[in-house]
């Protein structure tokens, strides 16, 4: 059975933003964050995703991966594509909500991923080879 | 800090239209900030045993389809507790990993493993 792979979005400028976002947080709050993300990877593509309170559905099948370290709040916007855990957006959230602007970002994002892939079909990285644990 | 090595290749192909959306696996990228920091591979051998715990408890609770709130009713403790170990960020006494295996109605295992730091190391990773 096919199992999941956490990926980040790559921008057409050849960027990807939530890899970004963690290389720009302190080295001692990175393997905290690093692991809560992949905790995304490996689940079979069947199984219900991970459950409340560590991710929830934020619209529609955009859904968002809840970390934090220590008392500082982080959010990560993903969705789905195949067995691909497509990582969109990352962010430090303060307040009560979820901002409109960080899911219209996420938002926006995908609608690219979609568009290149539609326009270029390409084959997810392989499970195997240097993706390898 | 150094430049990931396959960005030179990425800038190349953005020059020419042909990026790829999918971009590197979340796996690659945090072995690329282990390998170039000492203080992220510290902490890391630091809370992975937590992290390793936490995942254990998330698929059991999953698996049995219960919140952390009524995990908490069930082995007697509050939700901040069951909170607390599913963050992976922090120790559990053996007592609570005993009320833990009670309410999953299942036997707390300890142990030492002594096979040599290489091969724990790379398990480290990808605890599940």
């Amino acid at each position: 059975m096919p199992r999941t792979q956490a990926v980040y979005y790559r921008a057409p400028d050849g960027s990807e933003p939530v890899d970004e976002f963690i290389d720009r947080l302190d080295e001692r709050k990175q393997p905290t964050l690093d692991l809560q993300i992949d905790r995304l990877n490996d689940r079979p593509v069947s199984a219900p995703p991970l459950p409340f309170p560590h991710s929830s559905q934020v619209r529609g099948p955009l859904r968002e991966l809840r970390c934090h370290y220590g008392s500082e709040l982080y959010r990560v916007l993903y969705r789905r594509s195949e067995n691909l855990l497509v990582l969109l957006h990352m962010l430090r959230k303060d307040t009560g909500k979820l901002p409109e602007a960080e899911i219209a970002i996420a938002e926006q994002r995908w609608a690219d991923f979609k568009q290149r892939m539609d326009a270029h079909p390409r084959r997810p990285p392989r499970a195997a080879g240097q993706d390898a644990p | 800090m150094t430049a990931p090595k396959d960005k030179p290749t990425r800038k190349a192909a953005a020059a020419v239209g042909d990026v790829s959306p999918i971009g590197s696996t979340h796996r690659v990228a945090s072995s690329r900030r282990a390998q170039r920091s000492a203080t992220y591979r510290e902490e890391l051998r630091r809370i992975a045993p937590y992290e390793g715990l936490a995942r254990i408890v998330i698929a059991r609770r999953q698996t049995l389809g219960l919140t952390q709130q009524e995990l908490a009713a069930r082995v007697g403790t509050s939700h901040s507790v069951i909170s607390r170990i599913e963050s992976g960020q922090s120790p559990t006494s053996v007592t609570t990993l005993r009320r833990l295996a009670d309410a999953f109605d299942t036997h707390l295992v300890v142990g030492f493993d002594d096979r040599p730091d290489e091969i724990r190391d790379a398990e480290l990773v990808v605890v599940s």
